[in-house]
Order: structure tokens, then sequence, then C-alpha cells
């Protein structure tokens, strides 16, 4: 069996470690080991697993909660962090303090539910980072550099600002108003960096309820059937406005 | 951006709100005679070495504020990062200058400064006071300008909050 893409959860809250196995396990696709810090469960099928199989055949990443670090400090269990490629620790309430750990281990603020949890975005990039060979700098990783904002909908807010000066910038640049109005404007920032998953990200940042005139305008951007059309002049001030309104909640 | 806000809500927090405030607040009843305690000692513990310790970073804090805080940065991160040439050569520029007249950052910058320096005077001017009546307890003068020394405190506190409250859009 491969070891890649392979992740061990450590998490003795029930209810967050499940949350946290099925993302890892659904949407990012990983092979799950699940531990409430004594057992090791293959989550997929609940099957036991044993440690010095898993030492032997190890993960390429684990996520530990902060407060069950201690029950993988003894020699032989330790072993298992130390056969894992990347450790991130997760938990807190949210106060920047990195414990003492192995420098090569990383942290992040709180993992799921509540204020600065990651979304699935975030994730993603965590995931990416977890299995690639050539990783981006762990400063560049959203969670590991602590960043948390919702970058997408300020890109958006941005791209829809820009829209609505082109017109002032008719005398700096005259193509501005041109650039603006094409599709390409919006897609080539944002779907470069998001590929397929653009909305389920714009999503996830959002929340519950994104309004129809962001819907609108980001499958428009992700070329979705039935948007071919729309009529920015009249939707980008309305997608503004709900972005700002969104976040200076 | 996320460490100047970090070291924006650390000083106001840790050093405006939980050191200096609860200090002015100490002098104010020592000097009106409620508490007994030596007043210089305790201005130079509670105050005087915290707002030492606090003035420079404040200074850096508002100096920094606009190159921290310019929604330009975002144009050096995802998804902003991968705009053609073609936009990176006008909209970064607009975007900034727009914030700045929608915020009025330099202003607030500005007035941060002023607060600042209206407590850099008041602190010594205070410990001068203090030094010229040594012991003294229930002194009007000494009372009246701890409460000044408060308003002002809570004035700058009340100046770092409101960037927090501002849309950083």
């Amino acid at each position: 069996m491969s070891n890649k893409n392979k992740i061990l959860i450590i998490d003795s809250t029930a209810n967050r470690r499940k949350e946290l196995c099925k993302l890892w396990s659904g949407d990012l696709g990983y092979e799950v080991v699940s531990s409430g810090g004594d057992d090791l469960v293959n989550f997929h099928d609940e099957r036991e697993i044993a440690l010095q199989n898993l030492v032997n055949n190890p993960p390429i990443a684990c996520l530990l909660h902060q407060n069950d670090k201690l029950r993988f400090d003894d020699p032989e269990r330790s072993k298992l962090l130390e056969a894992c490629r990347r450790v991130v620790v997760f938990g807190g309430a949210g106060i920047s303090a990195r414990g003492d750990w192995p420098d090569r281990w990383s942290w992040i603020p709180r993992a799921i539910n509540g204020k600065a949890s990651a979304n699935y975005r975030q994730w993603k990039q965590l995931a990416d980072w977890f299995s690639s060979e050539t990783p981006l700098p762990a400063a560049q990783v959203d969670l590991l550099s602590r960043g948390n904002e919702p970058r997408f909908l300020i890109a958006i807010h941005i791209l829809c600002q820009g829209f609505l000066v082109g017109d002032r910038m008719r005398e700096r640049l005259p193509t501005a108003v041109e650039q603006t109005r094409n599709r390409k404007w919006w897609c080539v920032p944002l779907v470069e960096s998001a590929g397929d998953s653009l909305f389920k990200t714009v999503q996830s940042e959002w929340g519950p309820d994104m309004p129809d005139s962001l819907t609108t305008l980001v499958k428009w951007i992700s070329e979705e059937p039935g948007y071919e059309n729309v009529d920015l002049p009249r939707i980008v001030p309305a997608v503004k406005q709900e972005i700002e309104n969104r976040l200076s909640k | 951006m996320p460490e100047w806000n970090e070291l924006r809500a650390r000083l106001n927090h840790d050093l405006v709100k939980n050191r200096l405030l609860p200090g002015t607040a100490r002098m104010i009843r020592i000097v009106s005679g409620s508490v007994l305690a030596d007043p210089l000692e305790t201005f130079d513990c509670t105050i005087a070495t915290v707002w030492k310790e606090t003035s420079p970073s404040l200074q850096v804090l508002f100096d920094t504020c606009e190159s921290a805080l310019s929604p330009r940065n975002y144009f050096l991160v995802e998804p902003l990062v991968h705009c053609p040439p073609s936009t990176m050569e006008w909209l970064p520029d607009i975007i900034h200058e727009l914030w700045v007249e929608r915020h009025d950052i330099p202003g607030w910058c500005n007035n941060g400064k002023l607060l600042v320096a209206e407590i850099d005077t008041a602190v010594p001017n205070a410990r001068n006071l203090l030094e010229l009546h040594p012991g003294e307890t229930q002194s009007a003068d000494l009372v009246e300008l701890f409460l000044d020394l408060q308003k002002r405190t809570t004035n700058l506190s009340a100046h770092l909050s409101m960037i927090e409250r501002k849309s950083l859009l």
C-alpha cells in the first residue's frame, strides 16, 4: 500500500475528530488514520492498526491536537510522529503560542469550528503542501502563516473596484475599461489560483446564504453552463456592496 | 497585515488597557488618599516604565500603518498575485489610492501620533510634579493631573480600537 496521501489525525475530542476525518477522507481525498489518543483506527473501515505497522508504513502527515501531544510522548509512540513527514499541531483559543515541539513541526491556531476556523481552500492548500514533493515555503501556506482572511472575497471586491473605476482611469490608461469588461479580467487571477474549486472556495469563505449577485458572477467567471451572459454593469456594484456588508460584520 | 494587527492588538490590550489604564486608576486612588502607597514609586512601576516600553512601538505602529494595511499587499499573495502585468500596471496603485481616500489612513496615523505625543509630554510632567510633592496625598492638582492622563490613555486605546472596526477593504 502506498504512503502517498495518508494522514494521521489525533484528537481526543470525538466530534471534532470525526469532522476532520470526514473532511480529509472525503473532499481532500486522503486515506485517514484516526486516533483519539490511545487507539489507531482506519477511518474508512474502522479497522484497528498496530502501532508498529504504522511506524513501518507511516502517513505523510499528522494533524495533532495540542492537548493530545502528551499521549504520544512515550518513546514507542513518539516514533510514529517522527516517522511522519510533516506534523501540524492545531487547537487553542486563537492566542498565538507555539508549544515545546520539534522545530520541524508546524502549528495552526484553530482547526475547525468557531472564530478563525480554517476554510476549504485553506485545507486544500495544506493538503497540497503535505503531498507535494516540492512544497511552497510554509510562510506561503495560509494556515501555517496564520492567515485566515477571506482572500477570494477580497480579491473579487478589488476586481469589482477596478471594473467600476475603469472610466476614471481612461486618461491614465486608455485600455482600462476594455480590460475590465473582459472575462479574463476576473478569471485569470481567480481560476489560476482556485482551479475548478473557485465556486466552492468563494462559498466557503462566504458561509451560508451567498447572495445571487455573487453566485452569478462567480459562476460566470467559472464558465458554468447557463451563465454565459451576465449584465456586468448591473451586477458588479451589487457584488461589491454585498462583500463590503459581509466583511464589515 | 496579520503581524501589524497583532502588534496593534497586543499594544492596545496588553500595555494600554491592561497596564497603563489600571496604572492611572491606581495613581488616582493614591493621590486622592483612598489607597496608601508611595506615589512616585508606584508611578515609576505602573506608568513610567510601561510607557517607556510602549511609546516607541506605538510610533512604529503608526509609521508603518499605511504600508502594512494597504490593499496593495493583496497583489503579493494568492489569488491576485496571478493578475497579468497589464493589470498590475495600474490596479494596485488605484486600489491603494481609493483605500487611502476612503478611510483617511494618514489622518488616523497622524491623530495616533498626536495622542502618543500628548502622553509623551504628560508622563514626565506628572513625574516632575510628584517629585515636587514627595509623598503627598489628597492633592487636588495631582488628582486632576492623573484624571487627565487617564483620559488621554483612554483616548489612545479608543483610537487603537478604531482601526479594528474600520473595513480593511
